[in-house]
């Protein structure tokens, strides 16, 4: 029996070589397919890719066409890549390892026009994640505005808290007058007064009488007098809870009749008023064009953050684990490297402001890993209205606890031509030209984001269109600007991202005129003023309604008080009745007695007499 | 299903030498067990042509030894997983997991390592009690069989030529 079966060599060879020629002649339009569908998926919009290459020696990917589209509109690329070429390390891809020597990415555009819809169409659930996202919101700067709200507008929209307790107020009082009618009407039970008044009149015509009614008079007059003892006590209760209940009134009164300062405090709060202040015109011209670049770093900052954040947990998480495939149990490397390194890649881009050339260094997925930062350079070339622009950012994740993300940016001399600085429509003001040079640094650490912008304008020209009605407002603005040619910006900020501090100073306070900041000062008065006023009468109303119905409460206290008084006078009289009516049978008593003793002593005599006759 | 168990019946009723089917068996129990996409099955595959091993029992082995596997993977996935967290053994599979030749065996995954493992160790056990089940089968139970009056009887059947020519 022969053992080996070379046909069966063949056969192998012969299958090999087939799979093998296979996946070389379907490799790129594979890797093309799985490209889009990855990125895509990572970017939520579709990222479509003209053509992949693939060269052996040495290995490398070429890619053509790639465009991104931006996930908020979906008919712009918010990058397009005319080429990218990657130089891979190959030895490095049997470790699961993408190492990417040289990169190079060329042609980069932005904001593109797409000929198709980049829109996903996305599950119900992702969608609701991204409301959710979108509701958590990102801007965060509270900043002051020349026009000021209209005080009816807010009136309207706002919820006072006078109003809140006024309602309060008057619920509390109704409950009161309903409590305190019914006490009042025990108090003043009729039937049983009327049978007092009854007991009383006898007792009153008894004193009168013979000795017996004198006599029966005194036990109705105790029995009355202990009766009306308790109704004293039920009024004395009942005097007690309406003094109670008049003491948190009145505290509630108070309180209701200060709610408006009240108010007015926070509405100033709400619309940032304590910040309008026009020592600080700065502030109120650019700080909205602040918060909108803020803004704008934000949204930047949203898209890359899942880039720069170490990933390596990431994946840690989403290793399988599940039954019929195993866990890879990982070992310790002799020369570790990251999961994705990219050593150098140039950039090269094209903008509306000009061309950008630029390199990229050390992109890691981990850097504790390869203990470099990543480096960023790109510097204008051909630059359109700038002398010069550059940007070098550092991206140091070495000690992820201690990961900081660096950028510096730079603009030489930027010809800035009708630039509207306010949009108010009672402050108009627009620089017509002028020459900006600008110098930004931030620092992004632990989610905080620092950084300062100092900005320099020369030869700068302003003007001020008249808008609205106020004239003698927009000339004031003109004039006050008309002379200042040149001046600077510092600005500071700091905060998490979704809550920055913004502050910005400027000699341009300095330069503007006393009557300008005198103008805006006086805006701000008066709008007070109004809001005071307007609240003031809003609650005018409701306010002498609870007056009167405290008024009523005065009254039932009174007819209480006055109930009292007529109860006191007769326990009084009863008392006095029943007082002198035992005094007199007291002494009636007395008489008799002496009377009797003075008849035994006279029959005494009369006997002694009779016998000594 | 029914066609394989009668031309399982018929490899080893055949003349085919009871060590090439066991070989088949044997080797099919290797890419039956470990995950079809792993670098040694290129090697069993190559040996299968290679080597007179029988296809049909190697196809038909590889088809229950796969079904087997779904059974066997979660014990497969803890002997690896074992295996390869052993202290002692750590310094043998830090040096492998360096090596990118090892490293496209996939030898660190758990279920590659049981599964393997476990059949490279049955290997030599299984073609020996292969080869002794095969020899048992002809000498005694296919002579007492093919002797009996009732398989006679049932021989001689048109039913019977039916279920040969399914074989074929």
């Amino acid at each position: 029996m022969k053992a080996i079966r070379w046909g069966g060599l063949i056969t192998f060879v012969v299958i090999v070589t087939a799979l093998v020629a296979g996946a070389l002649l379907f490799v790129e339009p594979i890797t093309k397919s799985i490209l889009e569908s990855q990125l895509s998926e990572l970017n939520t919009a579709k990222v479509d890719i003209e053509k992949v290459t693939i060269d052996y020696s040495p290995f490398s990917i070429g890619i053509k066409g790639i465009r991104v589209t931006d996930p908020e509109q979906p008919m712009i690329n918010m990058v397009d890549v005319d080429q990218a070429h990657f130089e891979i390390s190959i030895a490095d891809l049997f470790f699961h390892k993408v190492i990417i020597n040289d990169m190079s990415l060329t042609g980069i555009q932005s904001d593109t026009p797409r000929t198709s819809s980049g829109k996903i169409i996305q599950p119900i659930e992702s969608l609701k994640e991204e409301a959710d996202e979108q509701a958590f919101g990102l801007s965060g700067i509270d900043l002051p505005s020349i026009d000021l709200p209209d005080v009816n507008d807010i009136l309207k929209n706002e919820t006072l808290t006078a109003d809140k307790l006024i309602a309060e107020l008057n619920t509390y009082i109704q409950n009161t007058q309903v409590k305190w009618t019914k006490i009042k009407e025990d108090i003043n039970n009729k039937q049983r007064w009327d049978n007092y008044d009854t007991q009383y009149i006898e007792i009153e015509t008894d004193f009168k009488g013979s000795t017996k009614e004198k006599i029966d008079a005194i036990k109705a007059a105790k029995k009355l007098s202990h009766d009306l003892k308790a109704e004293a006590n039920k009024i004395k209760q009942a005097q007690q809870t309406f003094n109670t209940d008049i003491e948190r009134l009145n505290k509630e009164f108070d309180v209701a009749k200060k709610s408006p300062s009240d108010d007015i405090k926070r509405i100033k709060a709400k619309y940032s008023l304590d910040q309008l202040d026009a020592g600080n015109i700065t502030q109120l011209l650019f700080g909205e064009i602040a918060a909108e670049w803020v803004k704008l770093a934000q949204v930047w900052y949203a898209r890359i953050a899942p880039y720069l954040e170490d990933d390596e947990q990431g994946l840690q998480e989403q290793k399988p684990s599940s039954r019929f495939t195993g866990t890879d149990i990982e070992f310790k490397e002799f020369n570790p490297k990251p999961d994705l390194y990219i050593k150098n890649a140039s950039i090269d881009a094209i903008t509306t402001r000009g061309k950008f050339k630029g390199t990229m260094t050390q992109l890691s997925s981990d850097q504790s890993i390869n203990k470099q930062p990543m480096r960023l350079n790109l510097a204008g070339v051909d630059l359109k209205q700038r002398d010069k622009e550059e940007m070098a950012g550092e991206f140091n994740y070495i000690n992820k606890n201690e990961g900081f993300s660096q950028i510096n940016y730079s603009m030489l001399r930027y010809q800035l031509k009708g630039f509207q600085l306010s949009k108010s429509g009672s402050f108009p003001l627009v620089i017509d030209k002028s020459l900006m040079t600008m110098n930004i640094s931030t620092r992004l650490q632990q989610g905080v984001l620092t950084g300062n912008a100092k900005l320099n304008f020369d030869e700068t020209m302003f003007t001020s269109e008249n808008t609205n009605n106020d004239s003698s407002f927009s000339r004031m603005v003109a004039k006050s600007f008309a002379d200042i040619h040149t001046f600077n910006i510092d600005a500071k900020f700091s905060g998490a991202l979704d809550k920055m501090k913004l502050k910005i100073k400027s000699d341009l306070d300095n330069k503007i005129g006393a009557q300008l900041k005198t103008k805006i000062n006086a805006k701000k008065v008066q709008f007070e003023q109004d809001l005071k006023e307007k609240i003031n009468e809003k609650i005018k109303a409701p306010m002498t309604e609870l007056e009167a119905k405290r008024e009523q409460l005065y009254q039932l206290k009174a007819d209480v008080d006055a109930k009292q008084q007529e109860m006191k006078q007769k326990i009084a009289f009863l008392d006095g009745q029943k007082k002198s009516q035992e005094e007199i049978k007291k002494k009636d008593l007395e008489t008799n007695k002496d009377a009797a003793v003075d008849a035994n002593k006279d029959k005494v005599k009369d006997k002694l007499k009779g016998l000594f006759k | 299903m029914f066609t394989q168990i009668l031309k399982l019946i018929r490899i080893l009723s055949s003349e085919t030498a009871p060590i090439q089917i066991s070989a088949g068996f044997a080797l099919a129990m290797i890419i039956g067990f470990t995950p079809l996409l792993s670098g040694h099955n290129l090697i069993v595959l190559l040996m299968v042509l290679f080597f007179r091993v029988n296809l049909a029992a190697f196809l038909f082995g590889w088809a229950v030894f796969s079904g087997a596997a779904y059974l066997l993977d979660p014990v497969f996935q803890n002997l690896g997983q074992t295996i390869l967290t052993q202290p002692d053994l750590s310094n043998v599979w830090t040096h492998m997991y360096n090596s990118s030749a090892w490293r496209l065996t996939r030898f660190n995954n758990t279920l590659v390592m049981g599964s393997l493992l476990v059949s490279l160790i049955a290997f030599i056990p299984m073609l020996l009690l292969g080869n002794f089940l095969i020899n048992h089968y002809r000498n005694d139970v296919l002579k007492y069989v093919n002797n009996s009056r009732l398989f006679k009887v049932i021989k001689n059947s048109k039913l019977f030529s039916k279920f040969i020519s399914l074989a074929e």
